[in-house]
C-alpha cells in the first residue's frame, strides 16, 4: 500500500472569460505518492500545467479540496504564511523557464532557498548546497551570474535550489522544455537519480522522452484523469521498451 | 491618428509616472504662482499705496518745532526737493484692554481729501465704505488685532501726560496702513476725525511740559525733484547740513526702506515658497528622466516593433515628447488656477500680520514668462532624454534584450542571519542606477528641511532669534527711567524677586548721522555685547561699528573714517568692525560709552538698562509688575514687539507647511520609482515567493532598499548642509538686515531629520511595495 502526498478531491478550475465559462479541471479525483515519479501527460489545452497549479497550491480552485499529508488544513484554505512555510520546506520547483534570481550567483540563489528554512543550522545549508553543486556538476559555476552560465546549468541550479530544503515533493513544469537534447537528457538523467534516492516528483510534459522516465502516468484529457499507466522504476536498458509500452497506451486512449 | 493612438496606450502603461509629474508640476505650479502674485502684488500695492496716502521719496518724523511750516519752506527752498508735504500727528503712549504698549504711536486727524486711507470691513478680507470717522472713534491696523487683541468696540486709552492726562477712544474698525500696519513695525498709527485729534491736542497743550508725555509732531513727506538721479543717502546728508531738519527729526525713513519693512513677511514666505518651487523643479527633472530611462527599458521592443511597421523615429521621438510633456502642461494650467482659491486664503490670512489686503490679480505677462520657460527647460530636457529612440535599430529591438546584465562589480554576502537586509543590499548594488533619483532627492530634501530647521532654530520658539537679529543686543527686560523719580536699584529688586538677574548693561539709542546721513547710534557701556560679524568691536573711544547695510550704503570698510554726529556734537571716528542689527532696516552704527561722551552727553536719562534673567519665562509677569509701578515714570519692555507673535506663528506654519510638503515629494518619489522597479523586479519576487518567502518579509526587504538609500542620501545632505545651511538661509534672510546667521550645528537635530526622511522613505517603500501581495507565483509559469 503506497504512502498518499498529495490527494485532490473532486478538484475543480473554471475559468470565466466574458461571462463564458470555461471548465479546464473537471471535478478530478487523483492522489500523489510517496516515492513516485508521477509523469502528468496530455493533449494541448488538456489542463495539466493547471493540475499542477492546483495540486502544489500555486493556483486558486474552483471547486473540491486538495489535500497535503500531515497537514490539517486543505491546501487552498492555508494562509499565505503558512502556504510559503510548505513551499520553503515541504515543496520544491523547477520551471521550464529556470526562473534563477537574476542578481544572485547559482551558489546563493540555492542558499536563499536554503536560509529562508529558519530551523536549520546556515552551516548545514551551506554543507548540503556544496553538495548538490558537486552531484548536480555546477560547483565550477557556483559564483556565476545566471546569465553568465548555459540553459543546461541554470536549469541543475534550479534543481539544486529546489532539492536544498529536501522537499516531500518536487513539482516540475516542463522542466526540458526550453533545452537542447543533451541538456535534456542531462536534467532528465539527474531527476532519476534525485528519484531513485527517495525524492518524489510530479512533472508534466508532453515530451515522450521525457515520460518515460516517469513510473507512473497520468492522461488528462478535457479537465479529466482519463488514464493511468503504472511502469517499473527506470532502467536506460529499459527505455525503448518502456517507450513502446506508453505509445500503445496513449493509443488506447486516441492521443 | 496612429500618433493619438500610441499617445493614449503609451500614457496608460506609463500612468504611474505621468500621474506623479502631473502631482509635482502642479503643486510646483501652485506654489510658484502664490509666490510671485504675492511677491508682485504686495510690491506693487504698497508702492501704490504709498504713493496714494502720500509718501514722499522719504519722510521724516519731526517734533519739538515752533513753527512747522517754517521748516517745511526752509526744505522746499532746496533745489533737490519738488515739494514737501505735512501731515501732523500726536506722539503719544497707549494701551488698550488694559495692555499697555512698549511703543508710541501716532494719532493721525483724519482727512480724506489728503491723505485717504482704505479701510476694511469687519471680517478684514475687503474694504468698507466709510465715509468719515464719529466722534470717540479710532480706527487702527489690523496688525493690532493679532498683537493685542484688538477688536471692535474696545476702548484704547492714549496716555498724555504724568499728571494722568488722557484721551479714551472707542475701536470702531481697521484702516490700511501702507507704512506702520505690518506687525514688523512697532509704531502703530491711529486715525481719529479731525475735532478729536484737536481736543486731544488741546489736552495736551493743558499738561506743563515737565509732565507732557504725549507731544505734538508731523510727518514730513519730502519728494525729491529726480528721485532716479539722488539717492536717499545723498538728499537726506544735504537736508540736514542746509536746513534745520536734523535738529527736530525722530527719524526718517525712505521710500525704499519702508518699501522694505512693509515686505519683510512676504518676503520671506515668497522666498521659501520659490525655493520650495526650485525644489520641485530639480525633483521634477530627476523624475522624468528616471521615467524615461524605465519606459524605454520597458518599451524598448515595441519601438522595434513599431519601427518594422513603418513608423518613424521622428514621429516615434515626437510622442514620446508629448506623453511627458502633456503631464507638464495639464499641470501648469491646474496648478495655476488652484492657486485662486489659495491666493484668497492668504489674502485673509496675512492681514493681520502685513496690514495690508494683497491684491488678488494674477500677475499674468510675468507668470506666462516664467511658466513659458518652464516649459521650454522640460520639453529641452524631456526631448534630449527621449533623443534615444530615434538610434534604436528595429530587429536590435526585437531580438535583443536591453535588460541590464548585473556586472561582475564587487557583490555583498548573503548573510543567513540577515537574508532581507543582505538581499536589499544586493538589490541596490546591482542596480544603483535605478535608485540615484531617489538618493539625489533625498539629499536635496535633507539640504532643504535643514535650511528650515535652522530658520526655525533661528526664529526660536518665541521668537528670539528674530528678536536678537533686530535688537541691539539681548537682553530679556529693558527698563528706561524717564523721570529722576525711578530709582534703578528697587526696579533690580524687584525684577531679583521674581528671576535672579545673571547680567546687565546699558544701551542708548540716540538719533544721528553719519557722514550726513541719518541713522541711529546705538551706544553700549559694554560693547562686547554688539553682534559683531566681522572685525572687532568698538572697544576704543574712538572706533564705531556700522552693519552691513550702512557699510554698503555708505561705501565703508573696516579701517575706513566716518564723521558723527549726534546730540550737538561731532567727530570722527573709525570704523572697527561690521555687526549685526536689523533694527531700522539695519539703518545704524555702534560705538561705546567712552565714544559717545566725545560728541554728546551721557547722563543718566540716556540710558535704558537691559537684564538678562536666569529665568526668562517670567519676562512678562515681571514687564506687568513694572509697568504697574513705573507705567509713566519709565519705558519698559522685553525683548519682543507686538506682532512677534503672529509672526512667529507665521513663520512656524511656514515651517510645517514645508516639513509637510517634503514629506509629500518622498510620498510621490517613493511610490514612482517603486513602482518602476517592482515592475522590473516582478520575475524575482515571484521567484522568492516560489522557494518561501512571504510577501511581508519581501516588502520589509524592498522597504530596507529604499531606506539605505535614504540613509545615503540624507548622509550626503546633511554634510552638505552643515556647511551651507548657514549661508542659504544667510543668502535668503541677507535683504532684511539680517545677513549673517550662524545657528549652531545640532547633531541631533540633523539626526531627527535625516531620520524622518529615512524613517518615511522606507514607511512610503513598504507602502508602494503592497504589489507584491499580488505578485503570483504563476508568473513564472508557461500556461498552457
Amino acid at each position: 500500500m503506497q504512502e498518499s502526498i498529495l490527494s485532490a478531491e473532486n478538484l475543480s478550475k473554471v475559468f470565466k472569460v466574458q461571462e463564458k465559462e470555461s471548465i479546464v479541471l473537471d471535478q478530478i479525483n487523483v492522489e500523489i505518492y510517496r516515492n513516485d515519479f508521477t509523469v502528468i501527460m496530455g493533449p494541448s489545452g488538456a489542463g495539466k500545467s493547471t493540475l499542477l497549479y492546483a495540486l502544489s497550491g500555486m493556483d486558486s480552485i474552483s471547486g473540491g479540496s486538495v489535500k497535503l499529508s500531515g497537514s490539517a488544513k486543505e491546501l487552498h484554505r492555508m494562509s499565505e504564511k503558512e502556504m510559503a512555510a510548505i513551499r520553503s520546506e515541504r515543496f520544491g520547483f523547477v520551471f521550464q523557464q529556470m526562473n534563477l534570481v537574476s542578481n544572485l550567483t547559482i551558489e546563493e540563489n540555492v542558499l536563499v532557498a536554503g536560509y529562508n528554512k529558519k530551523e536549520k543550522k546556515p552551516s548545514d545549508i551551506k554543507a548540503r548546497a556544496d553538495s548538490l553543486l558537486q552531484q548536480l556538476s555546477i560547483e565550477r559555476i557556483r559564483d556565476q551570474l545566471p546569465g553568465q552560465v548555459s540553459g543546461g546549468e541554470a536549469q541543475r541550479a534550479a534543481i539544486a535550489r529546489a532539492l536544498i530544503n529536501e522537499p516531500d515533493i518536487l513539482f516540475a513544469d516542463e522542466p526540458t522544455g526550453s533545452l537542447n537534447r543533451a541538456n535534456t537528457m542531462n536534467i532528465l538523467d539527474i531527476l532519476n537519480v534525485v528519484h531513485a534516492n527517495g525524492q518524489s516528483i510530479l512533472m508534466v510534459t508532453h515530451d515522450m522522452k521525457a515520460a518515460i522516465r516517469g513510473n507512473r502516468i497520468l492522461y488528462l484529457s478535457d479537465g479529466k484523469v482519463t488514464g493511468e499507466l503504472k511502469l517499473p522504476k527506470y532502467r536506460k536498458q529499459d527505455e525503448m521498451s518502456r517507450e513502446e509500452q506508453i505509445s500503445v497506451w496513449l493509443k488506447e486512449l486516441e492521443w | 491618428m496612429a500618433l493619438k493612438i500610441r499617445l493614449l496606450a503609451d500614457l496608460k502603461r506609463q500612468k504611474g509616472s505621468i500621474t506623479g509629474i502631473f502631482l509635482l508640476v502642479f503643486f510646483a505650479a501652485v506654489s510658484l504662482t502664490v509666490a510671485v502674485t504675492v511677491f508682485h502684488n504686495s510690491g506693487a500695492y504698497i508702492e501704490q499705496e504709498m504713493e496714494r496716502v502720500g509718501y514722499g521719496t522719504f519722510t521724516a518724523w519731526v517734533s519739538g518745532y515752533t513753527d512747522i511750516t517754517d521748516i517745511q519752506s526752509e526744505i522746499q527752498g532746496q533745489d533737490m526737493v519738488s515739494r514737501v508735504e505735512v501731515q501732523p500727528l500726536i506722539f503719544s503712549g497707549y494701551s488698550i484692554n488694559g495692555i499697555h504698549s512698549d511703543n508710541e504711536g501716532q494719532l493721525i486727524p483724519y482727512g480724506p481729501e489728503q491723505y485717504d486711507y482704505h479701510f476694511f470691513a469687519d471680517s478684514l478680507d475687503a474694504y468698507a465704505d466709510i465715509q468719515g470717522i464719529e466722534s470717540g472713534e479710532i480706527y487702527l491696523s489690523p496688525s493690532m488685532a493679532e498683537g493685542f487683541g484688538a477688536s471692535i468696540g474696545d476702548e484704547i486709552q492714549f496716555m498724555l501726560g504724568r499728571n494722568g492726562a488722557k484721551q479714551f477712544f472707542k475701536v470702531a474698525g481697521f484702516f490700511e496702513d501702507p507704512f506702520m500696519g505690518s506687525s514688523m513695525i512697532d509704531m502703530k498709527s491711529f486715525l481719529v476725525n479731525r475735532e478729536d485729534y484737536e481736543e486731544t491736542l488741546q489736552v495736551l497743550n493743558t499738561v506743563s511740559e515737565f509732565n507732557r508725555i504725549g507731544r505734538e509732531g508731523a510727518m514730513l513727506h519730502i519728494h525729491a525733484k529726480d528721485p532716479e538721479e539722488v539717492s536717499m543717502t545723498e538728499l537726506n546728508r544735504a537736508l540736514n547740513n542746509a536746513t534745520r531738519l536734523g535738529m527736530y527729526s525722530e527719524m526718517t525713513y525712505s521710500e525704499e526702506t519702508i518699501h522694505g519693512f512693509m515686505l519683510v513677511l512676504q518676503n520671506i514666505e515668497t522666498g521659501f515658497l520659490i525655493g520650495f518651487s526650485v525644489l520641485l523643479l530639480v525633483v521634477i527633472l530627476i523624475v522624468i528622466q528616471n521615467g524615461i530611462r524605465n519606459a524605454m527599458i520597458q518599451e524598448y521592443k515595441d519601438i522595434g516593433i513599431l519601427k518594422t511597421i513603418g513608423c518613424t523615429s521622428f514621429s516615434i521621438w515626437m510622442g514620446k515628447i508629448l506623453e511627458y510633456c502633456l503631464p507638464v502642461f495639464i499641470g501648469i494650467i491646474t496648478g495655476v488656477l488652484a492657486a485662486l482659491p489659495i491666493l484668497r486664503a492668504v489674502k485673509g490670512l496675512t492681514v493681520t500680520s502685513t496690514g495690508v489686503l494683497i491684491p488678488l490679480g494674477l500677475p499674468s505677462g510675468i507668470l506666462c514668462v516664467i511658466f513659458l520657460a518652464l516649459i521650454g527647460l522640460l520639453m529641452l530636457f524631456v526631448a534630449r532624454q527621449t533623443r534615444e529612440v530615434t538610434d534604436i535599430r528595429p530587429i536590435q529591438a526585437i531580438l535583443g534584450r536591453i535588460n541590464e546584465m548585473p556586472g561582475n562589480r564587487k557583490r555583498n554576502n548573503i548573510y543567513p542571519e540577515c537574508v532581507g537586509l543582505s538581499l536589499a543590499c544586493r538589490q541596490l548594488l546591482t542596480g544603483w542606477k535605478r535608485y540615484m533619483g531617489v538618493f539625489l532627492i533625498m539629499s536635496i530634501l535633507t539640504v532643504f528641511l535643514s535650511v528650515v530647521d535652522k530658520m526655525s532654530d533661528w526664529v526660536g520658539r518665541n521668537g528670539e532669534g528674530l528678536m536678537n537679529a533686530f535688537s541691539v543686543a539681548e537682553h530679556d527686560l529693558g527698563v528706561q527711567p524717564m523721570s529722576s523719580d525711578v530709582d534703578m536699584q528697587e526696579v533690580a529688586e524687584l525684577i531679583g524677586s521674581y528671576s535672579a538677574i545673571t547680567d546687565t548693561y546699558r544701551l542708548a539709542m540716540r538719533s544721528g548721522t553719519v557722514n550726513g546721513t541719518d541713522l541711529t547710534v546705538n551706544v553700549l557701556d559694554e560693547p562686547e555685547w554688539f553682534h559683531v560679524i566681522s572685525g572687532n568691536t568698538a572697544a576704543d573711544e574712538n572706533d564705531v561699528l556700522v552693519t552691513e547695510t550702512v557699510a554698503q550704503d555708505l561705501g565703508l570698510d573696516i579701517g575706513d573714517e566716518v564723521t558723527v554726529s549726534s546730540g550737538g556734537g561731532t567727530a570722527v571716528y573709525t570704523v572697527r568692525g561690521i555687526y549685526e542689527c536689523a533694527n531700522e532696516m539695519g539703518a545704524n552704527v555702534g560705538m561705546s560709552i567712552a565714544g559717545y561722551a566725545r560728541i554728546a552727553d551721557t547722563g543718566a536719562s540716556i540710558w535704558c538698562t537691559h537684564y538678562i534673567l536666569e529665568d526668562s519665562s517670567r519676562n512678562d509677569i515681571i514687564m506687568e509688575e513694572l509697568m504697574a509701578r513705573y507705567r509713566v515714570s519709565a519705558d519698559i519692555h522685553t525683548n519682543s514687539w507686538s506682532g512677534l507673535d503672529g509672526i512667529v506663528r507665521t513663520l512656524h506654519i511656514l515651517i510645517f507647511f514645508m516639513y509637510a510638503i517634503a514629506l509629500f515629494i518622498i510620498g510621490i518619489v517613493i511610490v514612482l520609482s517603486g513602482s518602476k522597479v517592482l515592475g522590473f523586479e516582478q520575475k524575482n519576487l515571484a521567484i522568492y515567493k516560489s522557494i518561501g518567502y512571504t510577501s511581508g518579509a519581501l516588502r520589509v526587504s524592498f522597504g530596507i532598499r529604499y531606506g539605505m538609500v535614504a540613509i545615503v542620501g540624507t548622509a550626503l545632505g546633511t554634510v552638505i548642509s552643515a556647511f551651507a545651511a548657514d549661508s542659504l538661509l544667510s543668502a535668503l534672510l541677507g535683504n532684511f538686515g539680517i545677513g549673517d546667521i550662524h545657528v549652531a550645528v545640532r547633531i541631533g537635530q540633523m539626526a531627527w531629520t535625516a531620520g524622518i526622511i529615512i524613517l518615511f522613505v522606507f514607511l512610503f517603500a513598504v507602502l508602494a511595495s503592497g504589489k507584491i501581495r499580488h505578485i503570483s507565483v504563476k508568473e513564472l509559469l508557461q500556461g498552457e
